[in-house]
Protein backbone atom coordinates (compact mmCIF):
# COMPACT_ATOMS: atom_id res chain seq x y z
CA UNK A 1 0.00 0.00 0.00
CA UNK A 2 1.66 2.92 -0.94
CA UNK A 3 0.14 6.69 -2.12
CA UNK A 4 0.82 10.24 -2.27
CA UNK A 5 -0.63 12.26 0.76
CA UNK A 6 -1.79 15.63 -0.02
CA UNK A 7 -3.40 18.33 1.66
CA UNK A 8 -4.51 21.29 -0.55
CA UNK A 9 -5.82 24.17 1.59
CA UNK A 10 -8.63 25.38 -0.93
CA UNK A 11 -11.35 24.08 -2.79
CA UNK A 12 -9.69 24.98 -5.85
CA UNK A 13 -6.57 22.92 -5.62
CA UNK A 14 -8.59 19.83 -4.36
CA UNK A 15 -10.89 20.07 -7.62
CA UNK A 16 -7.62 20.39 -9.64
CA UNK A 17 -6.53 17.25 -7.87
CA UNK A 18 -9.33 15.27 -8.66
CA UNK A 19 -9.40 16.71 -12.43
CA UNK A 20 -6.02 15.64 -12.63
CA UNK A 21 -6.30 11.87 -10.94
CA UNK A 22 -9.78 11.06 -11.25
CA UNK A 23 -10.07 7.48 -10.24
CA UNK A 24 -6.68 7.04 -8.79
CA UNK A 25 -7.41 9.15 -6.07
CA UNK A 26 -9.70 8.72 -2.64
CA UNK A 27 -11.22 11.52 -1.10
CA UNK A 28 -10.34 11.45 2.74
CA UNK A 29 -11.97 13.12 5.49
CA UNK A 30 -12.40 11.52 9.28
CA UNK A 31 -10.21 8.29 7.80
CA UNK A 32 -12.87 6.14 9.56
CA UNK A 33 -14.52 4.32 7.02
CA UNK A 34 -11.24 4.65 4.60
CA UNK A 35 -8.38 3.73 6.45
CA UNK A 36 -9.89 0.17 7.18
CA UNK A 37 -10.52 -0.15 3.57
CA UNK A 38 -7.02 0.78 2.77
CA UNK A 39 -6.17 -1.96 5.02
CA UNK A 40 -7.98 -4.40 3.92
CA UNK A 41 -6.82 -3.54 0.16
CA UNK A 42 -10.50 -2.66 -0.56
CA UNK A 43 -9.28 0.77 -1.67
CA UNK A 44 -6.24 0.86 -3.56
CA UNK A 45 -5.54 5.08 -4.43
CA UNK A 46 -2.75 6.47 -5.72
CA UNK A 47 -3.46 9.59 -3.95
CA UNK A 48 -5.21 10.52 -1.05
CA UNK A 49 -6.84 14.26 -0.81
CA UNK A 50 -7.29 15.11 2.67
CA UNK A 51 -10.13 17.95 3.13
CA UNK A 52 -9.44 18.63 6.54
CA UNK A 53 -6.74 21.41 5.55
CA UNK A 54 -9.58 23.17 3.66
CA UNK A 55 -10.95 26.45 5.82
CA UNK A 56 -14.45 26.60 4.15
CA UNK A 57 -14.87 22.94 4.59
CA UNK A 58 -14.79 23.17 8.41
CA UNK A 59 -18.01 25.19 8.08
CA UNK A 60 -21.11 24.08 10.33
CA UNK A 61 -23.42 27.59 9.12
CA UNK A 62 -26.60 28.07 10.95
CA UNK A 63 -28.55 30.50 7.97
CA UNK A 64 -30.77 33.16 9.95
CA UNK A 65 -33.71 31.79 8.22
CA UNK A 66 -33.22 28.36 9.21
CA UNK A 67 -31.24 26.24 6.57
CA UNK A 68 -27.89 24.68 7.40
CA UNK A 69 -24.79 24.27 5.43
CA UNK A 70 -22.27 21.04 6.89
CA UNK A 71 -18.96 21.24 5.07
CA UNK A 72 -17.36 17.78 4.37
CA UNK A 73 -14.63 18.46 7.23
CA UNK A 74 -17.35 18.80 9.57
CA UNK A 75 -16.96 16.03 12.65
CA UNK A 76 -19.68 13.91 13.77
CA UNK A 77 -19.18 15.26 17.64
CA UNK A 78 -19.31 18.77 16.41
CA UNK A 79 -23.16 17.79 15.24
CA UNK A 80 -23.70 15.77 18.54
CA UNK A 81 -22.44 18.85 20.46
CA UNK A 82 -24.62 21.76 18.79
CA UNK A 83 -27.19 22.94 21.11
CA UNK A 84 -29.25 24.65 18.44
CA UNK A 85 -29.00 21.23 16.23
CA UNK A 86 -30.01 19.15 19.06
CA UNK A 87 -33.25 21.19 19.90
CA UNK A 88 -34.13 21.48 16.14
CA UNK A 89 -33.18 18.11 14.28
CA UNK A 90 -33.41 15.82 16.87
CA UNK A 91 -33.35 12.78 14.28
CA UNK A 92 -29.87 14.26 12.77
CA UNK A 93 -27.85 14.17 16.69
CA UNK A 94 -29.72 11.54 17.25
CA UNK A 95 -28.63 9.64 14.09
CA UNK A 96 -25.13 11.23 15.17
CA UNK A 97 -24.65 10.40 18.35
CA UNK A 98 -25.73 6.84 17.79
CA UNK A 99 -22.19 6.05 15.70
CA UNK A 100 -19.39 4.41 17.21
CA UNK A 101 -17.50 5.44 20.08
CA UNK A 102 -16.70 8.94 21.34
CA UNK A 103 -13.41 8.72 19.70
CA UNK A 104 -14.41 7.89 16.55
CA UNK A 105 -16.95 10.56 16.61
CA UNK A 106 -13.99 12.88 17.16
CA UNK A 107 -12.75 11.71 13.39
CA UNK A 108 -15.86 10.89 11.74
CA UNK A 109 -17.74 13.01 9.73
CA UNK A 110 -21.30 13.66 8.41
CA UNK A 111 -20.45 14.27 5.13
CA UNK A 112 -17.89 11.01 5.23
CA UNK A 113 -20.83 9.10 7.05
CA UNK A 114 -23.20 10.13 3.57
CA UNK A 115 -19.99 9.50 0.98
CA UNK A 116 -19.25 6.10 2.05
CA UNK A 117 -22.83 5.55 0.78
CA UNK A 118 -23.35 2.19 3.64
CA UNK A 119 -26.99 1.46 3.92
CA UNK A 120 -26.33 1.37 7.48
CA UNK A 121 -25.12 5.15 7.80
CA UNK A 122 -26.78 6.62 10.82
CA UNK A 123 -27.00 10.19 9.70
CA UNK A 124 -28.79 9.61 6.49
CA UNK A 125 -32.55 8.14 7.36
CA UNK A 126 -32.89 11.85 8.84
CA UNK A 127 -31.00 13.98 6.24
CA UNK A 128 -33.05 12.03 3.83
CA UNK A 129 -36.29 13.19 5.60
CA UNK A 130 -34.68 17.14 6.44
CA UNK A 131 -34.79 17.04 2.10
CA UNK A 132 -30.62 17.68 2.60
CA UNK A 133 -28.86 18.29 -0.92
CA UNK A 134 -25.20 17.39 -1.27
CA UNK A 135 -23.37 19.88 -2.94
CA UNK A 136 -20.57 18.29 -5.20
CA UNK A 137 -17.24 20.55 -6.40
CA UNK A 138 -14.99 20.25 -9.41
CA UNK A 139 -12.33 22.12 -11.06
CA UNK A 140 -14.97 23.22 -13.80
CA UNK A 141 -18.49 23.90 -11.53
CA UNK A 142 -21.08 22.78 -8.93
CA UNK A 143 -23.96 21.05 -8.70
CA UNK A 144 -26.25 20.58 -5.89
CA UNK A 145 -28.19 16.82 -6.25
CA UNK A 146 -30.62 15.47 -3.44
CA UNK A 147 -29.59 13.21 -0.82
CA UNK A 148 -31.46 10.24 -1.80
CA UNK A 149 -30.15 10.52 -5.70
CA UNK A 150 -26.43 10.87 -3.94
CA UNK A 151 -26.77 7.50 -2.82
CA UNK A 152 -27.31 5.51 -6.10
CA UNK A 153 -26.37 1.80 -4.22
CA UNK A 154 -24.38 -0.10 -1.29
CA UNK A 155 -20.97 1.78 -1.58
CA UNK A 156 -21.64 3.88 -4.50
CA UNK A 157 -22.33 7.47 -4.87
CA UNK A 158 -23.10 9.58 -7.80
CA UNK A 159 -20.02 11.88 -7.73
CA UNK A 160 -18.09 11.81 -10.58
CA UNK A 161 -14.34 10.99 -10.25
CA UNK A 162 -13.55 14.89 -10.78
CA UNK A 163 -15.73 15.92 -8.33
CA UNK A 164 -15.68 15.83 -4.29
CA UNK A 165 -18.24 16.99 -1.93
CA UNK A 166 -18.25 20.03 -0.50
CA UNK A 167 -21.09 19.49 1.91
CA UNK A 168 -24.42 18.74 2.73
CA UNK A 169 -27.28 21.72 2.70
CA UNK A 170 -30.32 21.76 4.75
CA UNK A 171 -33.27 23.51 3.72
CA UNK A 172 -35.75 25.84 6.29
CA UNK A 173 -38.32 23.19 7.76
CA UNK A 174 -41.91 23.95 8.67
CA UNK A 175 -42.49 26.08 11.60
CA UNK A 176 -42.95 23.45 14.75
CA UNK A 177 -40.85 20.27 12.80
CA UNK A 178 -39.44 17.65 14.76
CA UNK A 179 -37.43 14.75 14.04
CA UNK A 180 -36.51 12.01 15.77
CA UNK A 181 -34.13 8.70 15.60
CA UNK A 182 -33.84 5.06 16.58
CA UNK A 183 -31.35 2.26 15.92
CA UNK A 184 -31.27 -1.31 16.35
CA UNK A 185 -27.74 -3.18 17.01
CA UNK A 186 -26.44 -5.20 19.43
CA UNK A 187 -24.10 -4.07 21.63
CA UNK A 188 -23.68 -0.29 21.54
CA UNK A 189 -20.58 1.49 20.11
CA UNK A 190 -19.66 -1.90 19.03
CA UNK A 191 -22.01 -2.23 16.09
CA UNK A 192 -23.37 -0.67 12.78
CA UNK A 193 -27.32 -0.64 12.84
CA UNK A 194 -28.93 -3.59 12.07
CA UNK A 195 -31.92 -1.53 11.60
CA UNK A 196 -32.22 2.00 11.97
CA UNK A 197 -35.04 4.35 11.07
CA UNK A 198 -35.90 8.20 12.11
CA UNK A 199 -39.06 10.48 11.53
CA UNK A 200 -40.20 13.52 10.81
CA UNK A 201 -43.29 15.35 11.88
CA UNK A 202 -43.91 18.57 10.04
CA UNK A 203 -47.22 20.38 11.44
CA UNK A 204 -47.15 23.44 8.81
CA UNK A 205 -46.97 20.84 6.08
CA UNK A 206 -49.13 17.93 7.89
CA UNK A 207 -45.77 16.37 6.68
CA UNK A 208 -45.73 12.86 8.73
CA UNK A 209 -42.79 10.25 7.21
CA UNK A 210 -40.61 7.60 8.66
CA UNK A 211 -37.07 6.82 6.18
CA UNK A 212 -35.65 3.21 6.93
CA UNK A 213 -31.74 2.59 6.49
CA UNK A 214 -29.82 -0.65 6.78
CA UNK A 215 -32.61 -2.66 5.05
CA UNK A 216 -32.35 -1.75 1.06
CA UNK A 217 -29.23 -0.16 -1.19
CA UNK A 218 -30.48 3.32 -0.85
CA UNK A 219 -32.69 4.83 1.79
CA UNK A 220 -36.10 4.32 1.97
CA UNK A 221 -39.11 7.42 2.75
CA UNK A 222 -42.24 6.09 3.79
CA UNK A 223 -45.17 9.15 3.13
CA UNK A 224 -47.59 9.20 5.57
CA UNK A 225 -49.12 12.60 5.55
CA UNK A 226 -52.60 10.96 4.50
CA UNK A 227 -52.44 9.82 8.48
CA UNK A 228 -51.26 13.19 9.72
CA UNK A 229 -54.67 13.97 12.05
CA UNK A 230 -54.48 10.29 13.09
CA UNK A 231 -50.99 8.45 13.41
CA UNK A 232 -51.30 4.65 13.64
CA UNK A 233 -48.07 3.11 14.40
CA UNK A 234 -49.16 -0.39 13.48
CA UNK A 235 -49.73 0.70 9.50
CA UNK A 236 -47.01 2.99 9.61
CA UNK A 237 -45.04 -0.23 10.45
CA UNK A 238 -46.77 -2.40 8.24
CA UNK A 239 -46.09 0.42 5.16
CA UNK A 240 -42.42 0.61 5.98
CA UNK A 241 -41.98 -3.34 6.24
CA UNK A 242 -43.57 -3.68 2.79
CA UNK A 243 -41.35 -0.70 1.33
CA UNK A 244 -37.77 -2.15 2.39
CA UNK A 245 -35.21 -5.25 0.82
CA UNK A 246 -33.29 -5.86 3.71
CA UNK A 247 -30.69 -8.91 3.01
CA UNK A 248 -29.46 -11.59 4.94
CA UNK A 249 -25.85 -11.41 6.53
CA UNK A 250 -23.17 -11.81 9.27
CA UNK A 251 -25.36 -9.65 11.40
CA UNK A 252 -28.84 -10.60 10.55
CA UNK A 253 -31.42 -11.98 8.94
CA UNK A 254 -33.63 -10.44 6.19
CA UNK A 255 -36.92 -11.42 8.55
CA UNK A 256 -35.46 -10.20 11.68
CA UNK A 257 -34.35 -6.90 9.95
CA UNK A 258 -38.18 -6.74 8.78
CA UNK A 259 -39.83 -6.95 12.34
CA UNK A 260 -36.98 -4.95 13.46
CA UNK A 261 -37.81 -1.83 11.15
CA UNK A 262 -41.62 -2.26 12.31
CA UNK A 263 -40.47 -2.12 16.42
CA UNK A 264 -38.45 0.89 15.09
CA UNK A 265 -41.56 2.89 13.57
CA UNK A 266 -43.38 1.72 16.48
CA UNK A 267 -40.82 3.71 19.26
CA UNK A 268 -40.93 6.03 16.90
CA UNK A 269 -44.61 6.51 17.18
CA UNK A 270 -44.30 6.64 20.82
CA UNK A 271 -41.59 9.11 20.76
CA UNK A 272 -44.25 11.64 18.40
CA UNK A 273 -46.67 10.65 21.14
CA UNK A 274 -44.44 11.75 23.59
CA UNK B 1 5.84 8.66 -1.19
CA UNK B 2 7.65 9.21 2.52
CA UNK B 3 7.25 12.35 4.01
CA UNK B 4 8.52 14.37 7.18
CA UNK B 5 6.42 14.31 10.03
CA UNK B 6 7.06 16.83 13.37
CA UNK B 7 5.21 15.62 16.15
CA UNK B 8 5.42 17.01 19.52
CA UNK B 9 4.52 13.83 21.90
CA UNK B 10 3.62 14.21 25.73
CA UNK B 11 5.85 17.22 25.71
CA UNK B 12 9.09 16.24 23.43
CA UNK B 13 9.32 17.04 19.64
CA UNK B 14 10.38 14.28 17.02
CA UNK B 15 11.03 13.72 13.24
CA UNK B 16 10.36 11.48 11.42
CA UNK B 17 10.48 10.30 7.43
CA UNK B 18 7.46 7.75 6.71
CA UNK B 19 5.26 6.23 4.15
CA UNK B 20 2.13 8.07 3.73
CA UNK B 21 0.11 4.56 4.70
CA UNK B 22 1.51 4.26 8.00
CA UNK B 23 -0.89 5.25 10.96
CA UNK B 24 -0.28 7.00 13.97
CA UNK B 25 0.00 3.79 16.15
CA UNK B 26 2.57 2.78 14.33
CA UNK B 27 4.65 5.18 14.09
CA UNK B 28 4.37 5.76 17.71
CA UNK B 29 4.98 2.01 18.50
CA UNK B 30 7.66 1.41 15.59
CA UNK B 31 9.34 4.70 14.65
CA UNK B 32 9.43 6.45 18.00
CA UNK B 33 9.30 3.72 20.12
CA UNK B 34 6.40 4.48 22.10
CA UNK B 35 5.46 1.27 23.12
CA UNK B 36 3.35 1.78 25.68
CA UNK B 37 -0.10 2.61 23.36
CA UNK B 38 -1.17 -0.93 22.17
CA UNK B 39 -2.57 -2.12 18.58
CA UNK B 40 -5.39 -4.20 19.35
CA UNK B 41 -7.78 -4.33 16.34
CA UNK B 42 -6.50 -1.75 13.93
CA UNK B 43 -9.46 -0.71 12.82
CA UNK B 44 -11.24 1.26 15.28
CA UNK B 45 -12.92 -1.26 17.14
CA UNK B 46 -10.92 -2.10 20.43
CA UNK B 47 -9.75 1.53 21.86
CA UNK B 48 -6.16 0.18 23.01
CA UNK B 49 -4.61 2.74 20.81
CA UNK B 50 -6.77 5.58 22.08
CA UNK B 51 -4.45 8.67 22.52
CA UNK B 52 -5.20 12.43 23.07
CA UNK B 53 -4.35 14.36 19.36
CA UNK B 54 -4.73 17.97 19.82
CA UNK B 55 -6.43 17.71 22.82
CA UNK B 56 -9.27 15.23 21.27
CA UNK B 57 -9.50 11.49 22.24
CA UNK B 58 -8.72 9.64 18.80
CA UNK B 59 -7.93 5.93 18.71
CA UNK B 60 -4.26 6.38 16.41
CA UNK B 61 -4.66 2.87 14.52
CA UNK B 62 -7.58 5.50 12.94
CA UNK B 63 -5.43 8.31 11.64
CA UNK B 64 -2.07 8.61 9.17
CA UNK B 65 1.01 9.49 10.88
CA UNK B 66 1.34 12.36 7.80
CA UNK B 67 -2.23 14.29 9.02
CA UNK B 68 -0.35 14.60 12.36
CA UNK B 69 2.44 17.15 11.30
CA UNK B 70 2.64 19.77 13.76
CA UNK B 71 0.02 18.05 16.17
CA UNK B 72 0.64 17.29 20.05
CA UNK B 73 0.02 14.02 20.82
CA UNK B 74 -0.40 12.85 24.37
CA UNK B 75 0.03 9.30 25.39
CA UNK B 76 0.52 7.08 28.73
CA UNK B 77 3.80 7.60 28.57
CA UNK B 78 3.11 10.84 29.60
CA UNK B 79 0.63 9.90 32.55
CA UNK B 80 2.65 8.68 35.45
CA UNK B 81 6.49 7.19 35.82
CA UNK B 82 7.42 4.43 37.62
CA UNK B 83 7.75 6.01 40.98
CA UNK B 84 5.08 8.49 40.30
CA UNK B 85 2.02 7.25 39.04
CA UNK B 86 -0.50 9.68 38.27
CA UNK B 87 -3.61 9.51 40.12
CA UNK B 88 -5.36 7.51 37.55
CA UNK B 89 -3.20 5.35 37.62
CA UNK B 90 -2.85 4.92 41.07
CA UNK B 91 -6.43 4.49 41.20
CA UNK B 92 -6.84 1.87 38.55
CA UNK B 93 -4.11 -0.19 40.61
CA UNK B 94 -6.29 0.60 44.28
CA UNK B 95 -9.22 -0.70 42.35
CA UNK B 96 -7.84 -3.69 40.75
CA UNK B 97 -9.04 -2.16 37.49
CA UNK B 98 -6.35 -4.25 35.55
CA UNK B 99 -5.58 -7.97 35.26
CA UNK B 100 -3.19 -8.27 31.78
CA UNK B 101 -3.16 -4.31 31.24
CA UNK B 102 -3.42 -4.54 27.72
CA UNK B 103 -6.74 -2.33 27.32
CA UNK B 104 -4.74 -0.27 30.14
CA UNK B 105 -2.99 2.80 28.75
CA UNK B 106 -5.92 2.78 25.69
CA UNK B 107 -8.72 3.40 29.23
CA UNK B 108 -6.29 5.62 30.87
CA UNK B 109 -6.58 7.86 27.97
CA UNK B 110 -9.75 7.99 27.88
CA UNK B 111 -10.67 8.80 31.64
CA UNK B 112 -7.80 11.74 31.52
CA UNK B 113 -9.39 12.91 28.47
CA UNK B 114 -13.32 12.97 30.09
CA UNK B 115 -12.00 14.34 33.65
CA UNK B 116 -10.71 17.46 31.61
CA UNK B 117 -13.34 17.74 29.58
CA UNK B 118 -15.85 17.37 31.95
CA UNK B 119 -14.61 17.34 35.75
CA UNK B 120 -17.66 16.46 37.79
CA UNK B 121 -18.31 13.57 35.14
CA UNK B 122 -21.74 11.81 35.72
CA UNK B 123 -21.55 7.95 36.01
CA UNK B 124 -23.23 8.02 32.31
CA UNK B 125 -20.05 10.10 31.34
CA UNK B 126 -18.04 7.82 32.27
CA UNK B 127 -19.39 5.06 30.78
CA UNK B 128 -20.11 6.76 27.67
CA UNK B 129 -16.11 8.01 27.38
CA UNK B 130 -15.49 4.75 28.06
CA UNK B 131 -17.42 2.56 25.71
CA UNK B 132 -14.72 2.21 23.34
CA UNK B 133 -12.15 0.66 25.86
CA UNK B 134 -12.81 -2.97 25.27
CA UNK B 135 -11.28 -5.20 28.24
CA UNK B 136 -11.37 -8.53 28.25
CA UNK B 137 -10.39 -9.09 31.85
CA UNK B 138 -11.72 -7.14 34.39
CA UNK B 139 -15.32 -6.34 33.30
CA UNK B 140 -15.59 -2.66 33.11
CA UNK B 141 -17.23 -1.76 36.86
CA UNK B 142 -13.73 -1.86 38.69
CA UNK B 143 -12.45 0.73 35.84
CA UNK B 144 -15.38 2.77 36.31
CA UNK B 145 -14.99 2.98 39.92
CA UNK B 146 -11.57 3.66 39.45
CA UNK B 147 -12.38 7.04 37.58
CA UNK B 148 -15.49 7.95 39.46
CA UNK B 149 -12.87 7.83 42.51
CA UNK B 150 -10.55 10.22 41.03
CA UNK B 151 -13.16 12.49 40.04
CA UNK B 152 -14.51 12.15 43.11
CA UNK B 153 -11.15 13.91 44.51
CA UNK B 154 -11.80 16.77 42.11
CA UNK B 155 -8.26 16.46 41.49
CA UNK B 156 -7.64 15.29 38.39
CA UNK B 157 -3.92 16.08 36.38
CA UNK B 158 -1.60 14.19 35.69
CA UNK B 159 1.34 12.93 37.81
CA UNK B 160 3.95 14.95 35.51
C1 LIG C 1 -15.37 0.95 14.89
C2 LIG C 1 -16.27 1.67 13.93
C3 LIG C 1 -17.61 1.78 14.23
C4 LIG C 1 -18.47 2.44 13.35
N1 LIG C 1 -19.78 2.55 13.69
C5 LIG C 1 -20.63 3.23 12.87
C6 LIG C 1 -22.00 3.38 13.22
O1 LIG C 1 -22.44 2.92 14.27
N2 LIG C 1 -22.82 4.05 12.36
C7 LIG C 1 -22.36 4.58 11.18
O2 LIG C 1 -23.15 5.17 10.46
N3 LIG C 1 -21.05 4.45 10.82
C8 LIG C 1 -20.20 3.79 11.64
N4 LIG C 1 -18.87 3.65 11.27
C9 LIG C 1 -18.42 4.14 9.97
C10 LIG C 1 -17.78 5.52 9.92
O3 LIG C 1 -17.26 5.89 11.17
C11 LIG C 1 -18.77 6.58 9.45
O4 LIG C 1 -19.33 6.22 8.22
C12 LIG C 1 -18.08 7.96 9.33
O5 LIG C 1 -19.06 8.96 9.41
C13 LIG C 1 -17.28 8.13 8.06
O6 LIG C 1 -16.77 9.46 8.02
P1 LIG C 1 -15.23 9.76 7.79
O7 LIG C 1 -15.08 11.22 7.80
O8 LIG C 1 -14.40 9.00 8.73
O9 LIG C 1 -15.08 9.18 6.32
P2 LIG C 1 -13.79 8.70 5.45
O10 LIG C 1 -13.35 7.40 5.98
O11 LIG C 1 -12.79 9.80 5.44
O12 LIG C 1 -14.49 8.58 4.07
C14 LIG C 1 -15.52 7.63 3.84
C15 LIG C 1 -15.78 7.49 2.33
O13 LIG C 1 -16.34 8.67 1.80
C16 LIG C 1 -15.46 9.28 0.86
N5 LIG C 1 -15.47 10.72 1.16
C17 LIG C 1 -15.24 11.29 2.37
N6 LIG C 1 -15.39 12.63 2.27
C18 LIG C 1 -15.70 12.90 0.98
C19 LIG C 1 -15.97 14.11 0.26
N7 LIG C 1 -15.92 15.30 0.87
N8 LIG C 1 -16.26 14.02 -1.05
C20 LIG C 1 -16.30 12.81 -1.66
N9 LIG C 1 -16.05 11.64 -1.04
C21 LIG C 1 -15.76 11.68 0.27
C22 LIG C 1 -14.11 8.64 1.07
O14 LIG C 1 -13.34 8.61 -0.10
C23 LIG C 1 -14.50 7.26 1.53
O15 LIG C 1 -14.83 6.44 0.44
C24 LIG C 1 -17.98 3.00 12.14
C25 LIG C 1 -16.61 2.89 11.85
C26 LIG C 1 -15.76 2.24 12.73
C27 LIG C 1 -14.30 2.15 12.40
S1 LIG D 1 -6.05 -0.87 17.67
FE1 LIG D 1 -7.04 1.00 17.30
S2 LIG D 1 -9.03 0.66 18.00
FE2 LIG D 1 -8.12 -1.32 18.13
S1 LIG E 1 -7.05 -5.81 31.73
FE1 LIG E 1 -6.82 -7.33 30.21
S2 LIG E 1 -7.90 -6.44 28.57
FE2 LIG E 1 -8.38 -5.13 30.15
Amino acid sequence: MSFVYERPRTAEDLGKLLASHGQRACVLAGGTDLLVALRAGHARPEVVADVKAIEELRELRHEADGRLFIGAAVTINRIVDDARLRAMHGGLTGGAGAIATFAIRNRATVVGNVSNASPCADTVPALALLGAEVELRSATGSRRIGLRDYIVGVKQTARRADEFAAGIHVPAQGKGTRTWFCKRQRVRGHDLALANAALIHDPEHKKLRVAVGSCSPRPVVVELDDMFDKPDAEEAAKRAMASIAPISDVRASAEYRTDMTGMLVRRLFDALRG
Amino acid sequence: MEYDVRITVNGERYQARVPASLTLLRMLREVLHLTGTKEGCSIGECGACSVILDGKLVNACMVLAVECDGSVVRTVEGEGAMDKLSDLQQAFVDNHALQCGFCTPGMLMAARELLERKPDPTDDDIIEAMAGQICRCTGYETAIEAVRRVARKGQAGGGK
